[in-house]
């Protein structure tokens, strides 16, 4: 097991690396010139010209990406911002608490909400809460966020005037973010946890449990929940890593100064280095919390770390 | 469960002939007695009828045909829906956007459902390094942002639907293995499998007889659950140049630019938004009924 | 079903919101801290602050940040209005190739010292190094300075721009600038202006404070708090909750918040064009006849009203005439009125009598401000029996298509301002390639456009001016279509002049 932990933490050098050249490439591959959409569509040839000079983008693509991941690999260089020309890493990382809070509040109220209630409607199956509750899900599931987020800005900033309408400045300013990301968001998981216990369940432990004597509770949350668990906590670990990259309109529409827009007016201007510090970033924390996911799946259920001690088969 | 021995094998086909059969024809009883799935069924075969018949109805000139000085009608009787910024009837533009605006919220997750079935069917089958180099794939694919996975495909494929379909299952691919392989995991699936492996059975049959019915749930859920995320993430890619064109109307793009005029407009945004709603409703319902009348039928 | 009735009421709830009227909004809100509004000017920032340091921006809100905290020679407006601010006058020799300046005396830096022509000699030559402001130092062949308080520039030959540029790029100090990265990362200098920085937020906000130090008369705003702002509906939105005192207002929400009584209200001139641009390299616009027609199909006030809701100025060239010096007023040079019948009559000639179709579709952003006139042009073209597709192609993407004509025909909007020299690029031969995205090439426009930089008399080089526009729009090289106003909305107390920098604003 814990072999197979050490392997997987390796692999994520190489999927990583691979990552970067990927997204390299594709940047230095599709149409647009850095210098004139720094510079400017009215700037001079010549500007233009001298721009890309000054950040070698005259260079052969391998060069530049030797160059560049030499530069990562010695000195943990991620380079200039082609903006700013501040450097990258630390420009990017001052980009992640706004991101990081709405993420974690918006996937903590999420599955605050809407775990319970698939629970509940998996426990009165085919009663009217169980309707009630999918209908619920269902319509949470059909609205978009930014819409949500737009409505209740309108509300609460604008007509009520209670919560700030931008920025992050205080602690209010995350209120509405979060809830816009959370409702929404829940409507997977009212419905993965109705679901999944609904499969549970009905397994023949369970039936032994109850048989034993079991308290209903325990028979509940300690046999049913602790396996239906499972694909939800591979659903809320999915959902913080993609709200991380992910939320750039909820970001927009709130003016926060988060990571997701930092990164899409990066790739419209064509600011290769923050891109890739972005994606690098991202890329990093995603395939932990993927690991960390798998990790805790094997500590969870005994039968899928045997799949790993075993080595598959 | 059928017997394993060669003297009964005729015997057992037959039975398991009028297993399907019968299995078949409780999830249909299971399925209709289910009122909620069964109105998801004809809303969902409404709207399909409605995209494809109400576009020959209504010529599709009135859906493009501008008319400046009547922009922004409020709903009447000459626009039952109104008109948008360009003076355009937005019923007719409802009615043809129908028809783009359903494909592209069903293929893509019927595309990307089948594919995710497959891929993370075979991971968990076969495990090991084949199990590891699919997930880190997919890994790899997430990682990419969406923008630029876009831009890669229009700088490579050029605009259009088919294209646009391409890509949004391509980038719903890696969630739905991932999704699979932990459902399968996650439920007894494993010891079907085990059971089926010890019963001599190849690996496709595994994979259609017992992975498959138990994936099918969760997954139909995962899936259709995505619908309206589906149809706007076709709006945001038209805004990148890959997708429908204007002034052809699609109703994630109707949704998407109503925003700038809700307060001077606010009905501009009633019927895409309605629209949207409808579809992922009846899509879901007509999901969760087809998953809980299979369950029916494996209790 | 009771999860029916629970939709409907969802629904009536949703239908209610929207329809809640945004004048009661506004009427709640808005009335707050009035008191306090009076010191501090709280204006929005729609991109996220790069840097201070004014040789590297090329930003709205680093400019519009800059001309507070540095200055050059002259400060000169969006309308060609100079104010002296480092100078105190100069002169220009009669062949136009040696300009003095004499510099004011006891001008503070706002980090210590006082300014000399040490650090003139020394930001022009900073200036030199930077792709984004070496091209406004085009023409110069050095810089001396004879003594402490003068500076001359040597030209290559006369350049009636020179000035204007010039005035462009800001003195730093170089003692405290010297031993600085470009860019200035993390730090924030300041140099001799009227305002300083008092908190440095690029991504949130940046607050700049009244410098008591300064040479010339003291800013009337003793604080001002740039906050940063997604886009224009998050600035009004912000305005409407009283948490800023001006804004931006788009199109559709005009008629709305010019008709509240607690706003003050106006639309400003800016010199940004919209028009339609052609490959006059391709077919079928290689001939002049359908690029013609193009500009004959073309109704600009449908244009005007669906785009801008008729906040525009239509143009006969890419440039506004109202802002511009040397771009001809409407009746100085050859216009295209709208006239479908002549558009048919010059396809027919051109040898399309019954209309064409178009192989390449007509390019433009996804945003609004494009996205309405390309389908308006879509619909004109085909009432004159010109069919055409739409595109929509990413914007680093389209202006590189745009750039290496690899197009057809298209919509853009571009904005370059102060003198009419500058259009020399979009329309000569030289600007093929570069801003010349039309690919248009004529010489008599070519030879007005170097004679009009060959005099320093301004009613000369008018008459050149006109040559060449008239010229190009009767080859219908572009088909201009109209300049923007942007509307705006403020505090009833501002005296806000949107040409001048923020130190002339104040409250009343």
């Amino acid at each position: 097991m814990a072999r197979h932990a050490l392997n997987r933490t390796l692999l994520l050098i190489p999927s990583l690396f691979l990552v970067i050249f990927l997204i390299f490439a594709i940047l230095n591959l599709i149409p647009g010139d850095p210098g004139r959409m720094h510079l400017g569509i009215e700037a001079t040839q010549e500007a233009v010209d001298m721009f890309n000079r000054q950040f070698g983008l005259d260079k052969p693509f391998l060069t530049r990406f030797t160059t560049y991941v030499t530069g990562i690999a010695t000195r943990f260089d991620f380079g200039l911002s082609y903006r700013t020309r501040e450097a990258v890493m630390p420009a990017v990382l001052s980009r992640v608490p706004p991101t990081f809070a709405i993420a974690l509040f918006g996937v903590s109220g999420a599955v605050l909400f809407g775990v319970p209630l698939g629970v509940l409607a998996a426990i009165k199956r085919s009663t009217l809460t169980d309707t009630n509750v999918t209908a619920l899900a269902l319509l949470l599931s059909a609205i978009p966020n930014f819409w949500l987020g737009l409505m209740l800005l309108q509300l609460f900033s604008v007509v009520l005037s209670i919560l700030p309408t931008y920025g992050a400045s205080s602690w209010k300013s995350f209120i509405l973010p979060s809830v816009a990301l959370a409702l929404p968001g829940s409507s997977g998981f009212i419905r993965l946890a109705r679901a999944t216990m609904l499969d549970v369940v009905h397994q023949e432990y369970i039936t032994t449990a109850r048989a034993k004597g079991a308290p209903e509770y325990s028979v509940i949350w300690r046999h049913a929940f602790r396996n239906a668990a499972l694909p939800l906590i591979n659903g809320a670990g999915l959902m913080f890593a993609g709200l991380l990259g992910g939320a750039v309109i909820i970001e927009a529409v709130f003016s926060l100064p988060g990571l997701g827009r930092l990164m899409v007016t990066a790739i419209q201007q064509r600011d290769i280095p923050i891109v890739m510090g972005c994606a690098i970033f991202l890329s990093f924390v995603f395939m932990a919390i993927i690991l960390i996911i798998d990790l805790i799946y094997a500590a969870l259920d005994p039968r899928i770390k045997l799949r790993y001690q075993k080595g598959g088969k | 469960m059928p017997l394993d021995s060669s003297k009964n094998k005729s015997k057992n086909k037959k039975i398991i002939n009028i297993n399907n059969k019968t299995k078949f024809l409780e999830a249909w009883r299971a399925f209709k007695s289910n009122r909620l799935a069964l109105i998801g069924l004809a809303a969902s075969l409404a709207l399909f009828a409605l995209a494809f018949g109400g576009s020959l109805a209504i010529p599709f000139d009135n859906a493009i045909k501008q008319n400046i000085s009547q922009r922004f009608t409020p709903p009447c009787l000459e626009h039952p829906l109104g008109t948008d910024g360009l003076g355009r009837d937005m019923l007719a533009r409802m009615l043809h956007g129908a028809k783009v605006s359903l494909t592209m919220g069903f293929i893509p997750m019927a595309a990307s459902m089948l594919a995710g079935m497959f891929f993370g069917g075979i991971a968990v089958l076969l495990g090991g390094w084949v199990e590891n180099l699919i997930m880190r794939v997919c890994d790899i694919m997430t990682c990419i942002p969406a923008i630029l996975l876009a831009l890669a495909m229009v700088a490579a494929l050029g605009p259009g639907l088919g294209n646009v379909l391409v890509a949004i299952t391509i980038a719903s691919v890696p969630d739905l293995t991932r999704y699979v392989r932990s459902v399968i995991l996650g439920i007894a699936g494993l010891e079907y499998i085990e059971a089926a492996r010890a019963c001599g059975a190849s690996g496709g049959a595994i994979i259609v007889r017992h992975i498959l019915p138990n994936a099918m749930g969760p997954l139909l859920l995962g899936a259709v659950s995505n619908i309206s995320g589906m149809i706007m993430a076709g709006a945001g890619l038209s805004y990148l140049g890959l997708g429908i064109q204007l002034p052809n109307p699609e109703w994630g793009a109707m949704l998407a630019e109503s925003q700038s005029y809700f307060l001077r407009a606010p009905y501009l945004m009633v019927a895409p938004g309605i629209a949207i709603l409808v579809s992922v409703f009846a899509f879901n319902l007509a999901g969760d009924g087809l998953r809980d009348a299979l369950d029916a039928k494996l209790r | 079903m009771s999860h029916f009735k629970r939709l409907l009421a969802f629904f009536a709830m949703l239908a209610l919101l929207a329809a809640c009227s945004p004048k009661d909004a506004a009427g709640t809100a808005g009335a707050t801290g009035s008191e306090t509004k009076k010191t501090v000017l709280r204006l929005p920032a729609t991109t996220t602050f790069a840097t201070t340091d004014p040789h590297y921006t090329a930003q709205n809100s680093d400019y519009l940040l800059n001309d507070l905290l540095y200055e050059s020679f002259y400060y000169i407006d969006n309308r060609g209005n100079a104010d002296p601010r480092l100078a105190t006058s100069y002169e220009v020799s009669e062949d136009g190739t040696v300009y003095t300046y004499h510099l004011k005396e006891g001008v503070k830096w706002q980090t210590g010292g006082t300014l000399t022509s040490d650090d003139v000699i020394y930001s022009i030559n900073r200036a030199l190094e930077s792709p984004y402001t070496s091209s406004y130092l085009a023409g110069m062949e050095e810089v001396t300075a004879p003594d402490s308080n003068t500076v001359v520039f040597k030209l290559s030959g006369m350049s009636p721009t020179f000035h204007i540029n010039l005035c462009r790029v800001y003195i730093l100090s170089k003692a405290a600038t010297e031993g600085l990265d470009t860019g200035f990362a993390n730090a924030y200098p300041g140099g001799t202006g009227p305002f300083s920085i008092k908190e440095w937020l690029p991504d949130q906000k940046v607050t700049v404070v009244r410098n008591n130090d300064y040479h010339g008369k003291p800013g009337s705003v003793e604080e001002m708090s740039f906050p940063v702002l997604a886009d224009t509906i998050a600035s009004l939105r912000a305005f409407e909750a009283g948490e800023i005192d001006l804004t931006q207002v788009l199109a559709n929400d005009w008629e709305r918040i010019k008709s509240n009584d607690k706003y003050k209200t106006s639309l400003q001139e800016s010199t940004s064009v919209v028009f339609v641009t052609m490959n006059n390299q391709q077919a079928p616009f290689d001939n002049a006849l359908v690029r013609q027609a193009v500009n004959y199909a073309i109704d600009k006030q449908d244009m005007l009203d669906a785009a801008v809701n008729g906040n525009g100025r239509p143009q006969s060239t890419i440039g506004n005439y109202e802002m511009v010096f040397g771009i001809p007023k409407p009746g100085e040079i050859f216009e295209y009125s709208f006239d479908l019948e002549k558009a048919k009559s010059l396809l027919a000639q051109a040898g399309y009598p019954d209309g064409l179709t178009l192989d390449t579709p007509i390019y433009t952003l996804a945003s609004d401000e494009f996205a309405i006139p390309a389908q308006v042009l879509q619909s004109q073209l085909a009432n004159a029996g010109i069919k055409a597709e739409i595109q929509t192609v990413e914007q680093s993407a389209l202006i590189s298509d745009y750039i290496t004509g690899n197009y057809g025909i298209g919509i853009i909007a571009l904005s370059m301002d102060l003198d009419a020299s500058i259009f020399a690029v979009p329309y000569s031969t030289d600007g093929i390639d570069g801003l010349n995205i039309a690919r248009y090439s004529n010489s008599i426009v070519d030879e007005s456009f170097i004679k009009a930089g060959q005099t320093l008399d301004e009613n000369e080089r008018k008459e050149f001016f006109k040559t060449a526009f008239d010229q190009a729009s009767r080859d219908a090289a572009y088909a201009p279509l109209y300049s923007m106003q942007i509307p705006l909305a403020m505090d009833k107390g501002l005296y806000a002049d949107i040409d001048k920098s923020y130190y002339y604003w104040g409250w009343n």
